[in-house]
């Protein structure tokens, strides 16, 4: 079992920067992937295209069978949209 | 004697469904399959182009359009200020095409003139496609002087048949850049390293110098 103990502003210093640390790691993985992707876009992106069009369609049909079986769920989304867009920021929905 | 301009074409070929005319700035993309994403945009370009309304997609869409693979909930438009007479217009083309603002069920004038005051107040409105919220149009008037050049200097995209105008990819990577949330960078990264051949790379330093941004971050 991981121990948390020590002096509080030293340890909180501590688990600030590993999660730093981490989130920068998470982050150049994530550039990496898109590093991938162009790889993979220069190498065949009729492909691509193809792919990224049916994950799309699948994606959508999901969502939409899931608003008409719950009518109440398109009523969120667009109250979250419109809430968001009052307050100046972006929505969030099913990223 | 008969006079005339022969203009010399140069075709630069990105990727196997990408090309770049040099010579007029204009990205033509082929496309079997279309996203969600793609034909809501498209189908607002259309009536856009048909109504003569000067216009620039911005943000996310723009790396989507060439592949990223990530999805969003709007497609970002800017337009150039028009009169009421000319909104009105454009929203009875927007109506009968099937769009529909998300805010409201009504079609109705008094509604039109709300939505035009609040693009005249600075605010967007967003637009619907169907029966469903997402994915929608959100669009402004050009407010910024930033907006405004993305729109005079914006990028011309040729999908299939279709006509879409994009903000400069340029002035797009340096904006990103500023932004700098995570998904923006790595939007940045997509459009620099695929369109890396034609960027101007003058036009690109001038947009980080301005932005203060540095190119580092794609680079590595």
């Amino acid at each position: 079992m991981v121990q948390i103990t020590g002096c509080e502003p030293e340890m909180s210093r501590e688990l600030i920067e590993e999660l730093e640390r981490e989130r920068r790691r998470n982050f150049i993985d994530r550039l990496k992937h898109v590093d991938w992707e162009v790889e993979q876009i220069l190498k065949d992106h009729r492909k691509w295209f193809e792919i990224q069009a049916e994950w799309s369609k699948k994606y959508y049909e999901a969502l939409y069978r899931q608003m008409d079986k719950d009518p109440k769920l398109k009523k969120i989304i667009i109250e979250n949209i419109l809430r968001g867009d009052q307050s100046g920021e972006k929505h969030i929905t099913f990223k | 004697m008969i006079y005339g301009i022969v203009y010399c074409v140069t075709m630069i070929r990105i990727t196997n469904t990408i090309e770049y005319d040099e010579t007029r700035r204009i990205i033509k993309v082929r496309k079997e399959k279309l996203t969600m994403e793609d034909t809501i945009a498209l189908a607002f370009s259309r009536i856009l182009e048909k109504e003569n309304v000067r216009y620039a997609i911005v943000a996310g869409y723009v790396s989507l359009l060439f592949g990223r693979s990530r999805r969003s909930d709007d497609v970002d438009f800017i337009i150039e200020n028009i009169s009421l007479g000319k909104f009105a217009s454009l929203c009875e083309k927007l109506f009968k095409a099937g769009f529909k603002f998300l805010h409201s069920n009504e079609k109705t004038l008094e509604t039109v003139r709300m939505a035009y005051h609040s693009l005249e107040k600075g605010d967007r409105i967003r637009f619907t496609f169907g029966e469903y919220p997402i994915p929608n149009v959100e669009m402004k008037f050009a407010t910024t002087r930033l907006d405004k050049i993305s729109i005079e200097e914006s990028m011309m995209i040729h999908v299939n048949e279709d006509v879409l105008r994009i903000s400069p990819l340029e002035l797009q990577i340096a904006y990103k850049l500023y932004l700098g949330s995570e998904k923006d960078v790595e939007d940045a990264r997509f459009l620099y390293k695929l369109f890396k051949n034609i960027l101007d790379g003058e036009k690109l330093s001038k947009w980080c110098r301005l932005l203060d941004v540095n190119l580092k971050c794609l680079e590595s």
